[in-house]
């Protein structure tokens, strides 16, 4: 009994093999790219390498989005092929086998096409492994590993999806033969060509869903920063869902009301091509709807998330990613006691450091670039009737005035950061608010047009526009910058410096407390290296090693690496980021590969049943006097437009998606966002090429068929 | 006035790779007049299909000639075929051949719409027609939502709104029950008193006696022919059978 199973089984699937070799090769295709990203995320070698732990997190995860994707997608096109093979069944019932000799059937014909999914799954995959794993090894100067191992895990994963997914699949299949009556089974699926009104009305919604939805993107603000970042992503969130319901309400009946409406168009309609074009495009549609659909929104989730990546790595730059604005930055490490003692101890003197990075790049033949710039003092000052008065804080906190901390520098040192001259008359004093700060909305600061220094008299404020990068320095208080167009000693004359300390130093409670101590506090004269090297950011961190300033740490319990340093440097964060887009790109292209293996799929099976479907009629028409040019323009114009719809609709999709990803993207604070416009052009376009391909080689089986000459 | 004549009509089938010759057609003559309604019996494998699809020029006689209103079929272009095909004949099928993507008034104006006729032209042309042939209630209906008799009457409608010179009908009620035969035939009959040239082919006999003319095919030849003349119906029943049974007789 069994054995015959089996041979009915085998022989269904040899017989249905135009279905059952491209389903094959594309479930061990996803079982093969699962298997790879599963054993690489545990290798080893990947984990050995810099940052490999890194990637190997990112892949981990991606894994999951892979197995959802790959096992609803082997689920949809395992029940597509069994209700086109519904008939098949059908005869067997009829020749005399049981709902129960039918699941039995079922049941073998899914064990046949799991364990060969299985089998090719594993064995490609080791396959795979092995040459990325050889590939990986001689890049880093590695010797070849020899041995040829399964990774358990990796293994035991693939298993677990494939036998998940086919007893669904199974029982699935079998619930649907149980429910159906023997003549059902045969007559498949003539019926329900013509539009109901639900289909009327679920067209109707799926049409002004896209337009709704097209209507909200289109409508975001273009100011982004003013909105505000959950609302963002909440109206983000919410369009998404829409417009994934409403494509695949307009794929499935929208498009049919559509092409409905065209036909209550007399003079359109009764033309040749139109006639014959319209009747079979609502149909052909309405079949295809789902399948798509998904390809549709498969491929708007591709193309943005491309270009989304593309861009946020283009106009990522690394002050963005540190939060700093050279490649190091350096001062003095004090320790202030503020306990008994008030002893000020200097942990690291700046110089030293500095000696030993020139050490390190001399051997290295790296250029290195140091600006030296003394951040004078905090200061800070009340701002009434449009004067900023510079008043050490001596101010009466019960009355609410405005106020703002303000840091002096001189005209000298500011100038280092910028190829224009900075030209300051002797009343004058130019004043920076950093972009940053502005642009986080941190800072408030009311008009002010008059400084008034402790020294009595007023200067004209001369606002400059923030071009230097020590100002985008992110650990700094929210504080404006005050320029001097002189020597620092005079700076210190015209604040009161000395005046200021004496009074703290007799003001003081505790003896211990000395003018030292007063001075380090407020910071006079600390000179702040920024310092930027000719090489790349690991390189940087081979010099920092050199010089002492580089640790990492690695916590065995939360498995994350810490960068341990006094001194603020951008190639720890760098290199994670790097790491971090190294993984997710991989994730990116496996992910890509699997929606373009699914894409094809579906074109593929679509074109094969449409065919079949459509000779029929073609034939048909050719008894009633259609010429074969006209079939031939009719069979072209109608592939064409039900091959290329999921990609023009993706198009318009991204095309209006550009709003939101523009201000999700302006939530890194970017400010120069053209760049994703372009990338999304160059990408849509680089896809619609690939899906034309796509689409051209799919439709070959359709045309071979149609002509007659297929299979 | 002879409005089709078939002259030495030869049809060898040879396979792909010219093994096996199979003759269809041996040798046929025959001649039909406008007005005519003509039925053509024989057997399963005599060769009336292949006759039919000859008449349809859907398929190239092996030698021997067709003409149909002065014209050889011959002689008409590839590329012209389809046309002559729209305009001059009008084809019912066993199976009916109505397209399920369109309504049945859609089904029945396509020839009119591939060979570019007005709109209101169709209009015209459709009312009175499927009024005639008592349809008009199903033509915004489609091919799935009502019964094969039915179907075939719009399949007949659409295969005379061209007003061909001569309808085709390839065992028009082997697909129908008897009621529904009997109207089908009925209608025949009514198209023909009109002035419409039928040509039939059929196995039954009752089919058959609608006719004014029967033509009996028999190993690729026409073997007898039998005229109605005045009789009914039933005596005309009576000799088609008579002569059927002379044929099978021959055989043995």
């Amino acid at each position: 009994m069994i054995s015959i199973y089996f041979r009915l089984a085998s022989n269904a699937i040899k017989k249905n093999k135009a279905l059952y070799l491209p389903y094959i090769f594309a479930t061990s295709l996803l079982g093969i790219i699962y298997f790879l990203l599963s054993s690489l995320s545990t290798d080893t070698y990947v984990l050995s390498l810099d940052g490999g732990r890194t990637v190997a997190e990112v892949l981990s995860m991606g894994l999951y989005v892979i197995k959802i994707f790959a096992s609803i997608f082997i689920l949809y096109i395992s029940l597509f092929i069994s209700r086109k093979r519904t008939p098949e069944y059908g005869v067997l019932s009829v020749l005399g086998m049981e709902k129960k000799h039918l699941i039995g059937l079922i049941f073998v014909e899914n064990l046949i096409l799991c364990i060969a999914g299985i089998v090719i799954s594993l064995f490609g995959g080791v396959a795979f492994y092995k040459i990325v794993q050889s590939l990986l090894l001689k890049t880093i100067g590695e010797p070849l590993d020899h041995t040829w191992r399964v990774n358990i895990k990796a293994f035991m994963d693939v298993l677990l999806i494939y036998l998940a997914v086919y007893v669904l699949i199974f029982l699935i299949q079998s619930i649907s033969i149980l429910r159906r009556k023997t003549i059902d089974v045969i007559k498949s699926s003539s019926k329900g060509e013509k539009m109901s009104k639900l289909d009327y009305v679920l067209g109707a919604l799926g049409i002004i869903g896209l337009t709704v939805a097209y209507f909200i993107a289109s409508s975001m603000p273009d100011d982004f920063k003013a909105t505000k970042i959950d609302r963002l992503i909440a109206s983000f969130a919410g369009d998404v869902v829409l417009v994934i319901l409403a494509t695949f309400l307009f794929f499935a009946s929208g498009s049919a009301l559509i092409f409905t409406l065209l036909r209550g168009i007399k003079h359109f309609y009764y033309k040749k091509t139109n006639f014959i074009l319209l009747s079979g495009l609502s149909f052909r549609m309405r079949k295809n709807g789902v399948g798509l659909a998904s390809i549709c929104i498969l491929f708007t989730m591709v193309i943005v998330s491309v270009a989304g990546l593309a861009s946020f790595y283009s106009i990522v730059d690394s002050e963005l990613i540190t939060g700093i604005s050279h490649n190091l930055i350096i001062q003095n490490v004090v320790h202030i006691n503020t306990d008994d003692s008030y002893k000020v101890e200097v942990e690291i003197y700046a110089s030293d450091v500095l000696q030993k990075l020139e050490e390190s790049t001399d051997k290295r033949n790296v250029a290195m670039d140091v600006k030296e710039i003394d951040f004078l003092l905090y200061n800070s000052g009340t701002i009434k009737d449009g004067k900023f008065v510079i008043d050490y804080g001596q101010r009466d906190f019960d009355k609410e005035v405005d106020y703002s901390e303000a840091l002096m520098l001189v005209a000298d040192d500011v100038s280092k950061f910028s190829t224009k001259p900075i030209e300051l008359k002797d009343n004058q004093i130019g004043v920076i608010i950093p972009n940053i700060l502005v642009f986080e909305e941190s800072l408030i600061v009311s008009e002010f047009d008059t400084i008034v220094l402790p020294d009595g008299k007023e200067y004209e404020a001369v606002y400059l526009v923030d071009e230097y990068s020590f100002a985008q320095r992110r650990d700094v208080l929210d504080a404006v910058y005050f320029v001097f167009p002189c020597s620092e000693e005079e700076v210190l004359e015209r604040v009161r410096f000395d005046e200021f300390i004496d009074s703290k130093v007799n003001n003081a409670t505790n003896e211990k407390v000395s003018r030292e101590f007063f001075e380090a506090l407020f910071s006079p004269a600390v000179p702040v290296y920024f310092i930027d090297f000719d090489a790349g950011y690991y390189e940087q961190k081979e010099i920092m090693k050199d010089a002492g300033i580089w640790a990492t740490e690695y916590n065995d319990d939360t498995g994350e690496t810490y960068y341990v340093f006094p001194f603020e440097q951008q190639a720890g964060d760098m290199i994670d980021f790097y790491d971090i887009y190294k993984g997710i790109l991989f994730v990116a292209v496996a992910l890509v590969v699997v929606f373009l293996t699914m894409s094809i799929l579906v074109l593929y099976y679509k074109n094969v049943f449409d065919a079949y479907e459509d000779l029929k009629n073609f034939q048909i028409m050719r008894k009633v006097g259609l010429d074969e040019r006209l079939i031939r323009k009719c069979v072209y114009a109608q592939m064409l437009i039900t091959t290329l719809l999921p990609i023009v609709i993706a198009s318009l999709h991204t095309l209006f998606a550009e709003n939101f990803i523009k201000a999700l993207i302006s939530m890194f604070e970017l400010r120069e966002l053209n760049q994703y416009t372009n990338l999304t052009l160059v990408t849509t376009l680089v896809f619609i090429a690939v899906y034309v391909v796509i689409g051209i080689i799919t439709s070959q089986v359709y045309i071979k068929i149609i002509k007659g000459k297929a299979y | 006035m002879a409005i089709l004549e078939v002259k030495n009509l030869k049809k060898v089938y040879t396979t792909r790779f010219g093994g096996n010759k199979v003759t269809a057609l041996s040798n046929v003559n025959f001649e039909v007049n406008e007005g005519e309604f003509i039925a053509i019996m024989g057997e399963s494998g005599s060769g009336k299909t292949t006759l039919l699809n000859i008449l349809a020029a859907l398929d190239g006689a092996t030698c021997g000639e067709v003409v149909l209103n002065g014209k050889t079929l011959k002689s008409i272009k590839d590329k012209d075929l389809a046309k002559f095909r729209r305009e001059e004949l009008g084809f019912v099928f066993q199976d009916f051949n109505l397209l399920d993507t369109f309504s049945i008034k859609d089904n029945i104006l396509l020839p009119l719409v591939l060979a570019g006729s007005k709109t209101s032209a169709m209009e015209e042309a459709l009312a009175p027609l499927a009024k005639k042939l008592g349809i008009t209630e199903l033509l915004n209906k489609h091919p799935y939502e009502i019964s094969g008799g039915q179907k075939q009457r719009a399949a007949c409608c659409r295969a005379v709104i061209t007003n061909p010179k001569i309808l085709l009908a390839d065992e028009p009620t082997g697909a129908l029950d008897s009621k529904s035969s009997d109207e089908l035939l009925s209608m025949f009959e009514k198209l023909n008193k009109d002035g419409q040239t039928i040509l039939m082919v059929t196995h039954s006999v009752k089919a058959a006696a609608y006719a004014s003319r029967v033509l009996f095919i028999k190993d690729g030849e026409v073997y007898h022919q039998i005229y109605k003349g005045d009789s009914t119906n039933q005596e005309f029943y009576n000799k088609i059978t008579d002569s059927l049974q002379v044929m099978m007789g021959a055989r043995v």
